[in-house]
This record gives structure tokens, sequence and C-alpha cells, in this order.
């Protein structure tokens, strides 16, 4: 193709030049008078070929400069697509923006997303008046800012101006799928371009579907240019989870708060503060390696009940979205448990739970005749003590309660039917038996089958061998997989099964709470047992510390109870909309759009109440770009460039084509140099055989 | 003899012989006679002639180079009657003494057409007149006798071998009065064989030519001369740019003798040419030499007396 095709006559014009001279010169004859051209005649025969030879030669070199010349100045391009003879046809244009939290990155030049933002208002600019776009956002799901294809380029000035780069991992090849899906439908473009905009974290070309992108890439007729704007070597350290131990916090303290921090980059010593209600309670440093996790603990200071903001912080970095780790300190003063069964079968129990609580309050007691229909969502923990079988409502309300994250206890006794138990669904086991105790056997030692359970943990008893006196006992057969014995009778019966279901959990004694099973509800075993039972059905374990940014965050799940409000505020006060739905009758509350890191809080009559912390999903994030290989394989792409200069050049290239000119001049200036040397040297040939010419001695003939 | 009345082929046929004078003044300096005083032309063979003379002659005669003895027969003269043999052997014998007699050059010159090519100051004829010239002038201040022989195709002019310095003079003035003409093609073949027949002693022939004839039958007259017992040197008169084709400006050759025209590039063909002319002068030398010829190139641009100087010199030391 060439921009000023015209020059291409006077490329042929010139290129006649040599041969119209050579005609010329071969009718303008000059006579030389010779004593006989004998030899003049053998000289040529014997040199025809090579003068020929020669002739053609020179002629070839001066016709090809002039010719290059000429085609030099129409000014050739190579294009590498389609297209008319001056470049220009319509394409439609995809455009995949990495909206993964790393394009916070500060590069020096504005952040990653900043600058891909800026790279795809330019590419925009790039497209003709026949050109279309779309524009396809890549987060954890891909989501189209611009769906369909459109000519109007202010569009895409006003989506992008108030776009910021998300606060999740991204997933690129979701949505270059979504792109590659929209090029297919819209077919009638002769030319077709995606392009993606990215920082190039190879976690966010990880999940590929190898076999779906091999097809693609076979049938793929789309023009890929990726244009990277993160750094080649990026270093961030960030506090990438917490762990309370316990969970449960109470206004007694004790409380330890183990934070793990990693690092891209070079190794390094940083400093991470903990802070709760704004407050900085300490501060610790620590050593951090590339690519490895470094765990720092704090101590939790004794707090009064409620809910307190609270953070981990690491220094000011180019990554400064992941610095702080937000999450709620929940200090409650007891844990409420509801106790069902009679008032002998219950009462060590409820002594027990009294004792642990340290408050009558906490222990609520009902007959099991009252149990339908009563409430239970308000408590952590409800123990049913020869309670068995319920009726069907309240079957329903407790696999609904244990689902949502409750914990249930169950103490079977005299009134539980065998084998046909309501509850099966999630029950850990199934009481089919029982096993009754003569003398020689009654007293067994507790054996801890899973002394790293929850339940088990921290028990001091453990270090001793505990014996309890036995009676009788159920015999719990099929085990449900999930399920787990956590104690276990030296006789090899299980004494404590828990199985998880849902969010909660259900615990089941082979024994009942009284004493006409055995002794242990007499023993110094039971209560730290029953307290361990309650830690363990703490809010914390129901509601996590904090919750990741998510599209549809889903508030049921992850707050005490659905807001009924329409909205939350963010520390600088502004309002985060809460969409509320049904479905089944039961009320669901969630977040569309993915929220930013930080705290949230409800407006409540006496101010503002936390609610809610979000942090970005660190863990497991990899910071390292991917490899040009890599894209290369799964991407064929035209170009992978790293600067607007870059990125602009290969565009160019392939739209309107790599230009020859400065190729062809090259040639010309070597044709040239060749040319002047060949006929300097044929010159200088001749001149040189009149040296060589040695005059033919006349000896003497002898 | 045929009379040529044709006018020189070219303005400056005769270039490089001193203007308004001729004969031998014409075509040597006071200079050149001074520096070719002392110079001789030997022959390297026997030679015929009817003087006495520096020269070795077949014929017995009066001599005081003693050869061999002949048994005494009738007619002998009794004068040179050995008496010591006699004495010893009281037979009669008479001796016989070697004859030396005086040489009689003869000049082949040749006026064709190509003889008037000349690049620089001189033209190849010019030069072979000043060549025969100074060939003359030492064979008659030797007290030998010269001759010429006057050809192109044919024989334009013959002159008996004398030796006087008005006979040279008259023998140089021919070929003045004869120079080149363009077509005029040359057959030294033909004039060698009429040498070879004209000149029943035995003799010097001196052939002053460019050679550029059929080289085939050239020769075989020259062979032709040399069964004739005749001593023949061969000089090839060659101008530079025949031998390196520096011709200058142009891109069409014309023949002189034949008028035959070749477009060519001097710079192109230069090397080949130079390779073949080569071979035809090696061919020439090679021949002559298996025919006891002295052949010698002489160049026109080089200076008369330097070529004679070593010419002779180099043919004493070859002769004695």
């Amino acid at each position: 193709m060439f921009e000023t095709p015209l020059f291409l006559f006077a490329a042929v014009a010139g290129a006649m030049v040599p041969l119209i001279l050579h005609l010329t010169q071969k009718w303008r004859s000059q006579p030389i008078y010779f004593p006989t051209i004998r030899f003049l005649r053998l000289a040529q025969h014997a040199a025809a070929r090579r003068i020929r030879l020669q002739n053609v030669l020179l002629w070839f070199m001066r016709t090809m400069i002039m010719l290059l010349l000429g085609v030099a100045f129409a000014m050739p391009v190579i294009r590498t697509t389609g297209g008319g003879m001056l470049g220009r046809a319509a394409r439609d244009v995809g455009i995949v923006l990495d909206m993964s939290y790393t394009m916070h990155y500060e590069t020096g030049e504005g952040t990653a997303f900043d600058l891909a933002v800026e790279g795809v208002l330019n590419m925009i600019a790039t497209l003709s008046e026949d050109d279309r776009y779309f524009i396809i956002l890549a987060a954890r799901e891909p989501s189209a800012l611009i769906p369909e294809p459109i000519r109007d380029k202010d569009v895409a000035i006003e989506a992008l101006g108030d776009l910021e780069a998300g606060y999740e991992p991204s997933a690129l090849f979701p949505a270059i799928g979504v792109a590659r899906h929209i090029l297919a439908e819209h077919t009638g473009r002769r030319l077709q371009e995606l392009h993606i905009f990215t920082d190039n974290r190879k976690q966010a070309w990880s999940g590929i579907d190898t076999a779906r992108a091999e097809d693609a890439r076979a049938e793929d007729a789309v023009s890929t240019f990726v244009y990277v704007t993160g750094v080649e070597a990026p270093q961030n350290i960030a506090p990438l989870s917490l762990e309370l131990e316990p969970p449960l916090v109470t206004p007694s303290g004790g409380n330890m708060l183990h934070v793990e921090v990693g690092s891209w980059g070079v190794s390094r010593e940083t400093v991470v503060q903990f802070f709760v209600a704004e407050q900085e309670q300490a501060r610790r440093a620590v050593w951090v390696d590339p690519h490895e996790q470094a765990t720092v603990s704090f101590r939790v200071p004794s707090l009064a009940a409620g809910t307190y903001t609270a953070r981990v912080e690491t220094p000011e970095d180019n990554l400064s979205v992941d610095n702080a780790l937000h999450f709620l300190l929940r200090v409650g003063a007891s844990v409420p448990s509801l106790v069902v069964g009679t008032e002998r079968q219950t009462l060590f129990l409820r002594a027990a739970l009294r004792a642990a609580a340290g408050s009558e309050d906490a222990v609520t007691h009902i007959p099991h005749d009252q149990f339908v229909g009563f409430d239970i969502e308000p408590y952590g923990v409800v123990f049913i003590c020869d309670a068995l079988p319920v009726d069907g409502h309240a079957i329903g309300q407790l696999e609904e309660y244990i689902r949502a994250g409750g914990l249930l206890v169950i103490f079977p006794g005299a009134r539980t039917r065998l084998v046909d138990s309501a509850l099966r669904d999630v029950m850990p086991a199934v009481p089919e038996g029982i096993w009754q105790f003569d003398e020689n056997d009654a007293r067994q030692s507790l054996v801890w089958e899973q002394p790293e359970h929850p339940v088990l943990a921290g028990l001091d008893v453990l270090s001793r061998s505990p014996q309890i006196t036995m009676q009788r006992a159920f015999v719990l057969e099929n085990m449900h997989a999930d399920a787990a014995v956590l104690l276990r009778l030296r006789n090899g019966l299980p004494l404590m099964v828990e199985r998880n279901v849902g969010s909660g959990a259900v615990v089941l004694f082979a024994i009942g709470a009284d004493r006409g099973w055995s002794n242990f509800p007499l023993t110094s075993y039971f209560l730290p047992v029953i307290a361990q039972l309650v830690d363990y059905s703490q809010d914390s374990r129901r509601y996590p510390l904090f919750v990741q940014s998510q599209r549809g965050l889903l508030l049921n799940d992850v707050m005490r109870e659905v807001p009924s409000e329409r909205e939350l505020e963010d520390g600088q006060g502004r309002s985060v909309r809460i969409r509320h739905v049904q479905q089944d009758g039961k009320p669901f509350a969630y977040i569309e759009s993915p929220l930013a890191p930080g705290m949230y809080y409800r407006r409540e009559s006496d101010g503002l109440h936390p609610a809610l912390a979000v942090n970005i999903h660190a863990q497991g994030m990899e910071l390292d770009p991917a490899s040009a290989p890599f894209l290369e394989q799964w991407l064929q792409p035209v170009a992978i460039s790293h600067s607007w200069e870059a990125y602009a050049e290969a565009l160019d290239i392939h739209r309107v084509g790599r230009s020859l000119v400065e190729i062809i001049l090259w040639l010309v200036l070597l044709l040239v140099a060749i040319e002047f040397w060949f006929a300097n040297y044929l010159v200088q040939r001749g001149e040189a055989s009149n040296k060589v010419v040695q005059p033919v001695s006349g000896e003497m003939s002898t | 003899m045929r009379n040529h009345t044709s006018r020189p082929i070219l303005a400056n046929t005769m270039k490089g012989l001193i203007a308004g004078k001729s004969g031998i003044e014409a075509c040597l300096s006071v200079d050149d006679r001074t520096r070719l005083q002392r110079l001789v032309l030997l022959s390297r063979n026997v030679v015929e002639g009817n003087l006495s003379g520096a020269h070795r002659s077949p014929l017995r005669g009066v001599s005081s180079e003693f050869s061999d003895h002949k048994q005494y027969g009738q007619g002998d003269d009794p004068k040179y009657m050995d008496w010591r043999v006699v004495a010893r052997t009281d037979k009669y014998y008479v001796k016989r003494f070697e004859d030396e007699t005086n040489l009689r050059v003869y000049l082949v010159l040749d006026r064709s057409g190509s003889m008037g090519y000349g690049s620089g100051s001189i033209t190849k004829y010019a030069y072979a007149l000043q060549l025969a010239a100074a060939i003359g002038y030492v064979v008659v201040k030797a007290r030998d006798a010269i001759g010429l022989f006057l050809h192109a195709e044919g024989m334009d002019a013959q002159m008996p071998a004398r030796n006087s310095m008005q006979h040279l003079n008259d023998i140089i003035r021919q070929g003045m009065q004869f120079p080149p003409q363009r077509g005029r093609e040359g057959n030294l073949a033909e004039a060698l064989h009429i040498v070879a027949s004209s000149v029943r002693r035995r003799a010097l022939v001196v052939v002053l030519s460019d050679l550029l004839g059929d080289e085939g039958e050239t020769r075989k007259a020259m062979a032709h001369l040399r069964k004739k017992h005749h001593d023949v040197i061969a000089l090839q008169i060659l101008d530079p740019a025949e031998l390196d084709l520096t011709v200058g400006q142009g891109n069409l050759f014309v023949d002189l003798e034949t008028g035959e025209r070749l477009p060519a590039s001097p710079e192109e063909i230069r090397s080949a040419y130079v390779a073949s002319f080569g071979k035809f002068l090696d061919d020439y030398q090679r021949h002559c030499a298996a025919m006891g010829i002295d052949y010698r190139i002489a160049r026109t641009d080089e200076r008369l007396a330097r070529f004679m100087r070593g010419w002779l010199l180099q043919r004493r030391k070859f002769t004695v």
C-alpha cells in the first residue's frame, strides 16, 4: 500500500532513465583508428559475456536506484490486516479494562488504573468515525461498561470519567471471553480488535479454561493488543489476615490478635500498627521476605462489652489500598443460652452455664412442651435435654437456626425415640440402642479423639486422665460423613460427636445431662466442656470479623440482624445503598456494588454504630507480572506494550502498516555505494590492466 | 620497382621525423649518429659478400685464418702448398683459408596501413624509418652493404645492397616517399618470399614491421628465409597503445588496413585484449626462437639510440 501512490509514476519514469541514457549513448559513436581490430574482436568475443553481465548489473543497479527512490517518495507501507488502498477500514474494537484492586498501584506516573483509563481514551481517540467500540470491565465477574459496539466517543469519556479501580481480584479471561463473544456477534465489520488494558498481574490471568482458549485461539481472527500499565517488579507489604485467640472477646480480655503480613518485592522490615476505635494500641516491627508471610501478634486490650472498630495497618507504600485490614471487635458480656428440658434433667447443665457465663441472665430455661414456637434466634446455643423428638414445626425452626450458624447441643434421654429421629438431616449420628454398664466396666476413661477441636482445645483436663462412672449410654450408630467423634469412652463407645451443618453445628452426647446416665455432670470436666461449647457458639464464629469486598454482598450472612434501613454509611459520611428482597417469606438484604475497604456504620438514633468491616481480598494475591510467553501462548497478541508510545506504534503499524521508506532509503544508499564501487572497480580494473601489461621484451632468440 | 604517388593516408604519418630534412638527417640527429658510431651489427650466421670484411664467409679464399687441408689437385694454386706437410708425409696438400667477407643487410620495411598508427609523438612507420636509418648507418659505417625492400600488399620498392652513405640516404628517402596509406593491407609473407627468392647469397634480412598480418604465412616466409641460410632479424614495431589499449575516448574502432568497424568500449575489453595480444606476441617470440630468428619488440615510445644500443650489444654478446 502506498500513501502517495502518484509517485509510482515518477518511480517508473526514473527507472527508465538509465535505459534511455544507455540507448542514447549507443548511437553517439566516436571512432578510434586502430592498427587492427583482429585482437579487439577476439577480446570482445572473450569478454562479451562478462561485459554483458557487467552492463546488465550496472543497468539493473541504476534502474533499481531510480525505481526505489520513486517508490520511497510514494511512501509504501506494509499492512498486516486488510483494508483499502489508504488503510481505512471500519473495525469493531473490544476493550477489556482490568478492574482489580492492584490497579491502584502507584507507578510514579499515576496509578496503573489511571494510565489504563488514559490509554483507553487515547485508543478510542485513534478510532475513525466508522469504527465502533465497547468496554468490558474485568473484575471477579466480568461486567459491561458499554455493552454494545457504539461510535460515539463521548460516551466513553463520560463512562470512564468517574470510574475507579475495584477492590477485588479480577479474572481477565472471562472478560476476554465476553468481549470475544460480543465481537463474534458483530461480524459485519472487516476488522476486529481486542484491546486489553491491565497491570498484567499473574493472578488476573489464572483460571484459564485451556480447552476453550485453544479453540478460541484456533478460530480467532481478532487482533489482540495488550497494554500493560503495571510495573515490572512491584513492591508491596500488606496485612493479609488476622485471627483472634480465643475467638470470643469478653471484658475480661486476654485475647491475642495474630496478624499475617505478606510481602512482594524485596525483603524488608516493616511496622504493623494495631488500632482499636482509632486509638493505636500497639505497634510491632517484623521482617518480611518476598512471597513469604510473617505473623505478628498483639494483645487485645480489655474492653467493655460492645462493638468496636479496629484495624491493623502497615506503612504507606505504592499499593496503599491494602495497607489497612479493618475488622469489628465484638466484646460480649456473655453468650445467651437456651436450655430445653425438665428442671431435673437440666439442673446440672443450667448450673454449669450460669457458672460459665457468670450471670443468671445468660441462661434461659423452658420445658420441652414450650419449645414449639419459641424464638430461638437470639440464643447462641440451644441445649435440648431429653426433648427429642420435637414436632415438625420445631424441627424446621431448629434446622434453620443451625444452618444460620447456631449451635445445637443434644443430651438424649428416656424420651428419645430410638432410630426414628426427626432431626436425622442434621444429626451427626443416630442413637440406636442403649449400652448398660455393669460394675466391672462402669469406670471409663475419656479418650480425647480430637484435642485440637475448638470445643476441647485449651482444656486443662487434657493433661490429666479423666475418668467417669457410667451407668448407661446410647450407642451412636450411622455416623454422618461430616461428623467427628470428639470424646470416646475407653471401651470405644462415642461419647460426644459433632457435625457442622451450614454455618452452625450440632453436638450430640451419648448420655443425658442428669445423673441417671453417668456421673459426668458431677465431674470437674463437665463445666469446662460446657463453657467451651458456649464459647464455640459465640458470635465471632457466626459473623466474621470482616468481609471481603465483593459484588452482591449478602448482609444476612455477615450481620447479626438483617438491617432494616436503606443504607449504610462509611466513615466519611458517604452512604451505601442496601437492597432488600423477600425470598420464601424471609427478608434478605444485600449491597450490589463492591464496597471500598473500610468501616461501615448503621445510623441509629443515638448515632453511628459499626456494622461492617470491609477489606480487600489480598490473601493469595500474586503481584508478579505474567510472562510474555504466557500471554503469547494464550492470546497470540499483535503486541504487548508497556508504554503508550510503543502501543500507539504497534497500533499504527497494525492499522496503517509498517512504513518501508526508511528501509528503502537505506537500500538505495547501499545500492548507490555498490554501484559507485562497482563502476570504479571496472574503471580501475581497466587502468590496472594497463599496468599489468608487460611489454614483450625482445629477447635475443638463440 | 613500382612508383607510388599516392598521398599519405594520414597527415601526420611521418610525424616524429625531423622536419625540413630528408634522408638520414630526417631520421637521425647528430647526437643519435654519434651514439651509433661504435656500434656494429654482426651476423650470427655465415654470410656471403663481395668484399673482404669482418663477417665470416663460406667461400674459401685469401685470408689469414686457416680452415683445413686439401690434397693438391689440378688447378690449385701451388702457392698455397703446405710444404711442412709435404716434408712430413711426402704428400702434396694445399692450405685452405676461411674467407672473411662484408655483410649485406636487407631492410624489409612494411608500409601497410597499420604502420601509419601512432598514439604518441611518432608513428610506427616513422619509427621504422628511424630504425632503418640507424641500422643502415651502423651497417655502412662497418663497410657493409645495405639494401631495401619496401612493401605493403605487394613489393613497392626494392633497392640493392650497397655500401655508401649516399645509398643509405636514397633508401631513407625512398621510405619517406612512400608512407603508409589507409586501407592498404600489408602482405609481409609475400614480401619475404620475394626477398628469399631475390637475394641469392647469404645475407642479413631485417624485417621492420608490426607483424599484424597473417601469422602463419609470415612464419612460413620467415622459415623460407632461414632455409635460404639468411640471418633474419624481426623487429616488431609497436605503439604503446597497441600493448595496453590506452586509446582514450571512443567506442568505435576502425581498422586502418581493412576499414572494418567494431563498436566496443576500450575499458570493457582492455583486459581481454591485453591477454589476447600478449598471447600473439608470445607465439611470435616462441616461433622465432625456434627458427633462430632474432625477434625483438620495438616500442615507439622508447628512445631510438637506447634501443639500438641495448639490442646490438646484446646481439654482439650472443654472436661472438
